[in-house]
C-alpha cells in the first residue's frame, strides 16, 4: 500500500532555497544595472575630486569629494549630528507633501467633474499659479509662527499645484465613454469618481506627485535657510556663516541625495503601478 | 411591428437637438417614430452623422431627447437602467483592469468573489476568451478587446442589448467570426438586438428588420423586413446565398439615392 499513499515526486518544481537564491540573484543584477546607469554622476565625482586634490580649486573655495563624503557618512552613521537635521526637514517635507497631495486629488477631482467648482476655483489659481510661494513665507511666519507651521504651510501652498493641476488635467481627459460604460453597467456617481476617474487619472496624478515631491524638498531647504534654528537648511546656512565647508556641501550632499532617493523609488511604484499602460506612455 | 403590446421599445416623435461649435443648432433627431418587439434583432443602418448613436445613447438613457418620448419595458427613461446594455464602438473596457475584472466590473459589489468569477468563466467560454483571465486590455488584439466588452454587458443579463458600432474598428475576417458568434448567441439566448452601423452588409445580414436613416435632419426613411433569419444562419452560406445578394442591391441603392420616398 506504501507505493499508493506515496506523495508523487514533483520535478517540475524547485526547491524553496533554489527560488529564493534566484530571487536574490535577479534582485543583485538589477541593482548592478542600476548602479551601472549612474556612471556620468561618477565621472563629475572624479572632476571634482581630480580638480580639488590638485590644488586646481583652492580648499578654501571647494573642499575634496572624498571629505566632503566622509563628512556627511560620519555625520549620518557616526556622530548623529545630520541625522537630527535630516529628520526635521523630513518630518516638515512629508507633512506638507501629504497635505498638499489629499488636498490636490480631492479638488481636483471635483474641479475636473463638476463646472461649479471649477468655474470658481479657476480665477483662484489663475492668480496664485505663478505667484513665487517663498515670497508668502514672511506671510506664514507672520500668521504661523516661526516653527513648523509656517513652513509647512509654505510647502502644503507650493506643491499643491503640481498636484491638483495634474489631477484637474487627468480628470478632464478621461474618455467619457469609459463613464458612460460604468453608468450603463449600473455604477453610481461615487462609484465613478473611485473606480473610473480615479484609476484613469492616476497617471496624471502621479506625475505631478512627482514634481510635488521634489518641490517639497527644495521648499524646505529654503525655509529653513531663511528662518530656523535646526533642520539641514539651517545647518547648510549656519555652516557657511561659520567657514566649515565640509559641513555645509556634506548637507548639501545629504538633501540632494534624499531628493533623488525619493524621486526613484516613486518612478518605481510608479512603473509597478501602472503595468496596465503601454510603456511608450510615460517613458 | 411598431407600437404592439410585447414592445420592448418604444420611440414617440423623438427629437434631439444641440449647439454645435460654430453656434448653429444642429438636429440630430428629428421627429423619429418607432418600435422594437421583443426579441427582435433590429439594425440602424445609417452614414455618418445621421444621429443613429445619438439615438442609441438615449435608449440607454446616457443622453435626454430634447423632446419626444421614449419607454423601455414599458416605462420612461430616466437614466441608465439594467433592462439595457451597451457595447461601444472602439472598444471601450478598462485599460487598468485585466480581462477577468473588466468582465465582471458591473456585477454588484456585494457578490461573492467565487460566484464572480464562475459567471465571468461562463462568458469567456462562450467568446473565446478562456485561459485570458489574467491578460491586460493592451495585450489584446481588437477582436478580443471587443469580445470582452461584449462579456462585460452580458454578464449583467439584460433584456435589451444595444451596439454602437461595435464591429467597426475590426478586420473584415474577425468581423464575420464575430457577426456570427452574435447570432448564435440572439438564437440561442434570444434577447432583444439593437445594432448600431454603417456598413449594408451588417445591416442586411444581422438584422431581422433594418431601419435605415439619413442624415441632417437625422430621419428613419425606411424600415425593411428581413425575411433572411429563416434560412437557419448563420452556417448555412447566407452571405452568398442569392436571398442576400438581391437584399443588400436593393438597401444599398436605396442608402445611395437622396430623396427616394419609401414605406416607413
Amino acid at each position: 500500500m506504501a507505493s499508493l499513499t506515496a506523495i508523487p515526486g514533483q520535478p517540475g518544481q524547485r526547491s524553496g532555497a533554489a527560488v529564493v537564491a534566484g530571487a536574490i540573484a535577479r534582485a543583485l543584477s538589477r541593482a548592478g544595472a542600476a548602479l551601472l546607469r549612474l556612471y556620468p554622476l561618477a565621472i563629475l565625482a572624479a572632476l571634482w575630486e581630480a580638480a580639488t586634490r590638485s590644488g586646481l580649486i583652492g580648499s578654501f573655495f571647494l573642499p575634496t569629494f572624498s571629505s566632503v563624503v566622509m563628512r556627511m557618512f560620519t555625520g549620518v552613521f557616526v556622530t548623529g549630528a545630520l541625522l537630527g537635521h535630516w529628520a526635521v526637514s523630513m518630518e516638515r517635507a512629508m507633512t506638507g507633501l501629504a497635505l498638499a497631495s489629499v488636498v490636490g486629488v480631492v479638488l481636483g477631482i471635483l474641479m475636473g467633474r463638476f463646472a461649479p467648482v471649477r468655474s470658481f476655483m479657476d480665477p483662484i489659481l489663475a492668480l496664485f499659479f505663478p505667484t513665487p510661494k517663498l515670497a508668502l513665507f514672511p506671510l506664514f511666519i507672520l500668521w504661523l509662527g516661526i516653527g513648523d507651521s509656517s513652513k509647512i504651510a509654505l510647502i502644503f501652498a507650493s506643491c499643491l499645484f503640481p498636484v491638483l493641476l495634474n489631477t484637474y488635467t487627468g480628470v478632464r481627459s478621461v474618455d467619457k465613454f469609459l463613464v458612460w460604460n460604468a453608468l450603463d453597467k449600473g455604477l453610481s456617481t461615487f462609484g465613478i469618481m473611485w473606480r473610473v476617474i480615479l484609476p484613469a487619472s492616476l497617471p496624471f496624478i502621479f506625475a505631478g506627485l512627482r514634481i510635488a515631491a521634489t518641490l517639497s524638498i527644495l521648499l524646505v531647504v529654503a525655509a529653513e535657510m531663511i528662518a530656523s534654528n535646526d533642520g539641514l537648511g539651517y545647518l547648510a546656512m549656519f555652516a557657511q556663516r561659520t567657514f566649515r565647508n565640509e559641513d555645509m556641501l556634506a548637507a548639501i550632499m545629504l538633501i540632494a541625495l534624499t531628493g533623488f532617493a525619493i524621486d526613484r523609488i516613486l518612478l518605481a511604484v510608479q512603473e509597478r503601478l501602472f503595468g496596465w499602460q503601454d510603456k511608450a506612455d510615460f517613458q | 411591428m411598431t407600437t404592439a403590446a410585447g414592445a420592448k421599445i418604444v420611440v414617440e416623435h423623438l427629437s434631439h437637438a444641440y449647439q454645435a461649435q460654430s453656434g448653429g443648432r444642429v438636429l440630430a433627431l428629428d421627429d423619429v417614430s418607432f418600435g422594437v418587439g421583443d426579441k427582435e434583432f433590429v439594425t440602424i443602418l445609417g452614414p455618418s452623422g445621421c444621429g443613429k448613436s445619438t439615438l442609441l445613447y438615449i435608449i440607454a438613457g446616457l443622453m435626454r431627447p430634447t423632446s419626444g418620448g421614449i419607454a423601455v419595458n414599458g416605462r420612461g427613461i430616466v437614466g441608465p437602467s439594467a433592462d439595457c446594455g451597451i457595447v461601444f464602438q472602439e472598444f471601450r473596457i478598462f485599460p487598468w483592469l485585466t480581462v477577468m475584472d473588466n468582465i465582471t466590473f458591473g456585477l454588484p459589489r456585494d457578490m461573492a468573489a467565487a460566484e464572480r468569477q464562475d459567471r465571468a468563466h461562463v462568458y469567456m467560454k462562450m467568446l473565446g476568451l478562456a485561459g485570458f483571465e489574467k491578460k491586460w486590455p493592451r495585450e489584446l488584439s481588437g477582436g478580443m478587446k471587443q469580445r470582452v466588452a461584449i462579456a462585460q454587458t452580458l454578464i449583467r443579463d439584460p433584456d435589451i442589448i444595444l451596439l454602437d458600432e461595435p464591429f467597426g474598428s475590426l478586420d473584415a475576417l474577425t468581423r464575420d467570426e464575430l457577426q456570427d458568434e452574435l447570432l448564435r448567441m440572439w438564437e440561442r439566448d434570444r434577447k432583444t438586438v439593437v445594432f448600431v452601423t454603417h456598413s449594408v452588409d451588417e445591416a442586411v445580414y444581422l438584422g431581422t428588420r433594418i431601419l435605415v436613416m439619413q442624415a441632417r435632419p437625422g430621419r428613419i426613411r425606411a424600415e425593411i423586413a428581413v425575411g433572411l433569419p429563416a434560412l437557419g444562419r448563420p452556417e448555412l452560406g447566407v452571405r452568398d446565398s442569392a436571398e442576400f445578394i438581391e437584399l443588400r442591391g436593393y438597401v444599398n441603392k436605396l442608402v445611395r439615392s437622396p430623396g427616394v420616398a419609401l414605406h416607413g
